[in-house]
């Protein structure tokens, strides 16, 4: 177990290490000096060559990005390189990610939980009637959702909701910790969009899993002890059918960041899918390092949380790794 | 999207519905209900008869839509050079008999702006799927047929890039480049080389033990000639269904490139544009964004019914064979 | 059709099961699972149906409990303690279910819940028609466990089924089964994927359990063994149809039907001497898709006479024991001529065919 664990951790962290060197590169190539993009087009040479010292961009990249890593392992992700921001005013990489972390947190946990909430009950009754009314009416449904991307869903839940009906917030973000009510008014929209994006991909995993468990004996077995087919198919059926749904949470994460940035710019959020744009527009080397190699992080530490939540739905997975 | 694998997470019996390029098992996601309107039904008949219904549709649609945009200068629309122009905004004019689908914010004819913009988004991801498709299946045969180191090298690569999000690898290219067209198919391409080398590689491990392979072998033939003569024209068809998938994922994509700036440059007319820039006049003129969109959807959507259309076809030969 | 079968008062009988025909659509055709079956059984009285896989006699007791898939079409009735259960709504049919009628499945390895504990299973039963609260559940489930046979009960509550045997996951399947104190258990092939030491075991357990409650039992096996010595009446049955039904004794004894005699003549005998061959029965079980008239056995039977192949052949009872009935045109033991008739018949089809 323990080598297991040791295992995956060094191959986690290869791969991180390939993901920051990566991104540095990519930014290196990138056209334009960065200096006259945070100085502007007039700067001073002097001026210029002080950032270009800053920067470390008269060294090979190889030092660069060494001495990035030595500051990462020491916590320190470097400060944040934007245009026209004074020197006083910088901010630190690590304090922008913590302040705009809480809210892609918030959008990107509800959304999950909005598409759980909409994908499991369609997804086991879809399986229980399958072939059905109800099977067939979803399916076409999800093949029109899973042809819809997030940028058309947006705004025609904004056509239809904030325009139309009034009902909700067009933009903004009012935090948690200010006005819950309102913090969810603003939220609701931009993660039901994304929701949306992820309701066909489980639901139709989900049904296929449950297909296969509900031909199963101990189902019978269940049914024959005079239990009602609610009771068989939430407390019998659909742990056992979870496994696939799992997996497919921690696929989606990844895609979830893409559609985070999208919707944070539509809807004006300050998290770190704009952070992550805004970074990469302004050649914000830092930032955006910082930005991908949290993200990669966090992806990877899900995936990890994934596997362990697998041994909790099934003993059996949970006694072949202690055996 | 290309998909980003999690490490070591047992997926490979996992399909992603919504993802063009399915696990190492070189075939198309083709789950029961995963196109409910085709797969799922009572009887037999009943389910083919809609099936067939449905992929004639898309087909028709997509000849429509290829149609037009390769006929574009041909079609009594209003000429390329007028719908680049950038005039100073006017007001968008609804329905008009002349202008049957309205202008856009700068007085633009939107059928003439659709239709071109066809071309572009259809030029886009079908370069773009080609260069990924052959890069990445001669990646794919390379490592599936010849194993061993090279395949291990290439495999871990393969893995930090798909360990990327897909959007943040897009946007990195995409920022590299100048904003144009090429940076646009080459930005898509580099993100669906590992779908291809993924389907291509579990193909051919498949294929390698076949008895045609092996009597190619004994033959005499070199690596490279069964590769490329025996193995390569038999991934071909399988090779079809999924580029079908990757169209529509590509198509989406560059909408989405679009959006965060990064796509095809005004005014230059791309769907994915189209959509962007609609975005403002969603209150007063709805129609701006949502005609491109519907055209969008409904073509991602018929990529999707041939292209899974397709792939059940293949895996029927291919059990019957 | 309904042949007398030892019935003496079919008002006083437990279960009453009239005519009970299943069939289901499948791209092949319509596969006639189970066809025009009728039997009764009386409290506590035990009932053995022998058949071998594809004789129905599985669905025939999934039927009963109303299991089948939805895309079966049952027709006939099924009568418990004289409600009729094909006319219950299914909120009432649940709760005969479990608490008078229980069933016992044939594979243990995959008739348990693998994430669920055993306790936790156990208890639903109990839980859902006796309305124990969570400890007296507890408390019954240790009791149900240990008069089955299982050592340490208190532990294995908290178990996974993976982690018993194949023997202790039956013992537990059927501790769930008379968790209510059934008056009816039907057991499907309770031993045939169990090691043939434990099959005695299980056999034995099921017996003491009927004698101490009283309860009826249905004993389905395609082995006549089984039902030797624990059955007071044995229903034989292939393609879905009784070609044999009477007291035990008298069908070990006296068999009428062609296929009753193959199957008792296939037993191995341990008296034969060494290297005698096994009798087999030649050809292979019918398919009952869209089946033509007539006996489902002609295609197998040794003495199979044309008439055999274009009439459904109807149980008639046996004259000096009207509760042993059998549906044959030519049995076993009538007119030994005719039997020689027929060995002719077969040498000719052999040589010509």
């Amino acid at each position: 177990m323990l080598r297991y664990i040791a295992g995956k951790l060094a191959r986690t962290v290869v791969v991180l290490l390939l993901v920051s060197f990566f991104t540095v590169v990519l930014l290196d190539l990138a056209p334009g000096d960065p200096a006259y993009a945070i100085l502007g087009a007039d700067a001073r040479p002097d001026a210029v060559e002080a950032v270009h010292a800053d920067l470390g961009l008269d060294r090979p990249i190889y030092e660069r990005y060494a001495d990035w890593l030595g500051d990462v392992v020491r916590g320190d992700f470097g400060t944040s390189y934007r245009a026209n921001v004074s020197e006083a005013a910088r901010v630190s990489v690590t304090d922008e990610i913590t302040s705009a972390l809480p809210i892609t947190a918030e959008l990107v946990v509800l959304s999950f939980l909005l598409a759980l909430l909409a994908a499991v009950p369609i997804g086991v009754y879809a399986a229980y009637r399958k072939g059905g009314a109800f099977d067939r009416a979803a399916s076409a449904v999800f093949s029109v959702l899973m042809s819809t991307p997030v940028y058309v869903t947006a705004p025609l839940l904004v056509f239809v909701l904030v325009l139309q009906a009034g009902l909700l917030p067009a933009t903004g973000w009012v935090s948690l910790s200010d006005d819950p009510l309102e913090n969810l008014r603003h939220v609701i929209l931009p993660a039901s969009a994304l929701a949306l994006e992820m309701v066909p991909g489980f639901a139709i995993v989900l049904r296929a899993d449950m297909i296969g468990t509900l031909n199963e004996d101990f189902i019978l077995q269940a049914r024959a002890k005079g239990l009602s087919p609610a009771t068989v198919l939430v407390r019998h059926a659909l742990r056992p059918s979870s496994f696939s749904l799992l997996t497919m949470a921690g696929i989606t994460l990844g895609k979830l960041i893409g559609g985070a940035v999208i919707v944070e710019t539509l809807f004006a959020f300050p998290g770190l899918g704009s952070l992550l744009l805004e970074s990469i527009q302004a050649r914000d080397v830092n930032t955006v390092q910082g930005v991908v190699m949290f993200v990669a992080l966090a992806y990877v530490l899900i995936n990890g949380a994934v596997d362990l939540a697998y041994t909790y739905l099934d003993p059996r997975v949970r006694l072949r790794a202690t055996a | 999207m290309s998909r980003v694998l999690p490490p070591e997470v047992p997926s490979s019996e996992i399909e992603d519905p919504s993802d063009p390029v399915g696990p190492d098992e070189g075939r198309s996601p083709i789950e029961e209900g995963g196109l409910g309107l085709l797969t799922t039904g009572t009887t037999g008949a009943g389910r083919r008869r809609r099936r067939r219904v449905a992929v004639w549709l898309a087909v028709g649609w997509l000849a429509l839509v290829i149609g037009t945009a390769l006929l574009a200068d041909l079609l009594p629309l209003e000429p390329y050079d007028r719908i680049v122009r950038s005039l100073p905004p006017r007001s968008p004019i609804g329905l008009r008999l002349d202008e049957p689908l309205g202008t856009d914010g700068f007085g633009r004819s939107m059928a003439s702006r659709l239709v071109y913009g066809a071309r572009q988004s259809l030029l886009i991801a079908v370069v773009a799927a080609s260069l990924a498709g052959a890069i990445g299946t001669v990646i794919g045969v390379v490592t599936g047929y010849m194993r061993g180191k090279v395949d291990e090298t290439v495999g871990v690569l393969l893995d930090a890039l798909l360990a990327f999000p897909a959007l943040v690898l897009l946007m990195a290219i995409a920022s590299i480049g100048r904003r144009d067209v090429t940076t646009v198919i080459v930005a898509l391409s580099v993100l669906g080389v590992p779908g291809f080398a993924r389907v291509a590689r579990a193909r051919t491990l498949a294929l390698a033990e076949r008895e045609f392979v092996m009597t190619a072998r004994s033959m005499g033939a070199t690596t490279w000639r069964i590769m490329f003569r025996e193995i390569l024209p038999n991934l071909m068809p399988v090779l079809l269904s999924v580029m079908l998938l990757v169209l529509a994922a590509f198509i989406v994509a560059e909408g989405t490139l679009s959006f965060v700036g990064l796509g095809v440059p005004p005014p230059q007319p791309s769907w994915g544009g189209m959509i962007n820039e609609g975005r403002q006049s969603l209150r007063v003129a709805p129609q701006l964004i949502f005609t491109p969109a519907v055209c969008l959807v409904l073509t991602v959507m018929s990529f999707r019914v041939v292209g899974e259309w397709l792939g059940d076809r293949l895996d029927a030969g291919e059990g019957g064979r | 059709m309904s042949g007398g079968n030892g019935s003496t008062d079919p008002a006083a009988a437990l279960l009453d099961v009239r005519g009970l025909s299943v069939r289901f659509p499948t791209p092949r055709g319509l596969v006639h699972a189970v066809d025009d079956v009728s039997f009764t059984l009386e409290t506590g009285e035990t009932l053995g149906i022998v058949g071998e896989s594809g004789s129905g006699k599985s669905v025939l007791a999934r039927s009963i409990m109303r299991l089948t898939p939805s895309t079966a079409m049952t027709s006939g009735s099924v009568t418990f303690l004289g409600r009729d259960l094909g006319a219950l709504a299914p909120r009432a049919a649940r709760s005969v279910w479990g608490r008078d009628v229980a069933m016992v499945f044939q594979n243990p390895m995959t008739s348990l819940n693998p994430v669920m504990t055993i306790g936790r299973q156990l208890a639903e039963p109990l839980r859902l028609h006796l309305r124990s609260s969570k400890r007296e559940a507890r408390s019954r489930s240790v009791e149900l466990l240990r008069s089955v046979g299982v050592p340490e009960p208190e532990r294995r509550l908290d178990a996974y089924p993976q982690e018993l045997s194949g023997g202790m996951r039956q013992r537990v399947s059927i501790a769930m089964a008379i968790a209510c104190s059934p008056q009816l258990l039907l057991a499907d092939e309770p031993t045939t994927a169990l090691d043939v030491t434990i099959q005695r075991q299980i056999l034995d357990l099921l017996s003491d359990l009927q004698r101490e409650t009283h309860m009826a039992m249905v004993l389905i096996t395609h082995d006549l063994g089984v039902v030797a010595g624990r059955a007071r009446r044995v229903m034989v049955m292939y393609g879905g149809r009784v070609v044999e039904t009477g007291p035990t004794e008298s069908i070990f004894e006296d068999q009428r039907h062609p296929y009753t005699a193959c199957l008792l003549a296939a037993v191995p005998r341990i008296e034969a001497p060494s290297h005698t061959r096994l009798a087999v029965i030649p050809g292979r079980p019918v398919d009952v898709v869209d089946p033509s008239p007539g006996c489902r056995f002609a295609s197998r039977c040794p003495r199979a006479q044309p008439q055999c192949r274009h009439e459904d052949p109807p149980l008639r009872p046996v004259p000096e024991r009207p509760e042993h009935s059998y549906a044959c045109f030519f049995p076993v033991g009538s007119a030994e001529d005719r039997l020689a008739l027929e060995r002719h018949a077969v040498g000719d089809q052999a040589r010509g065919g």
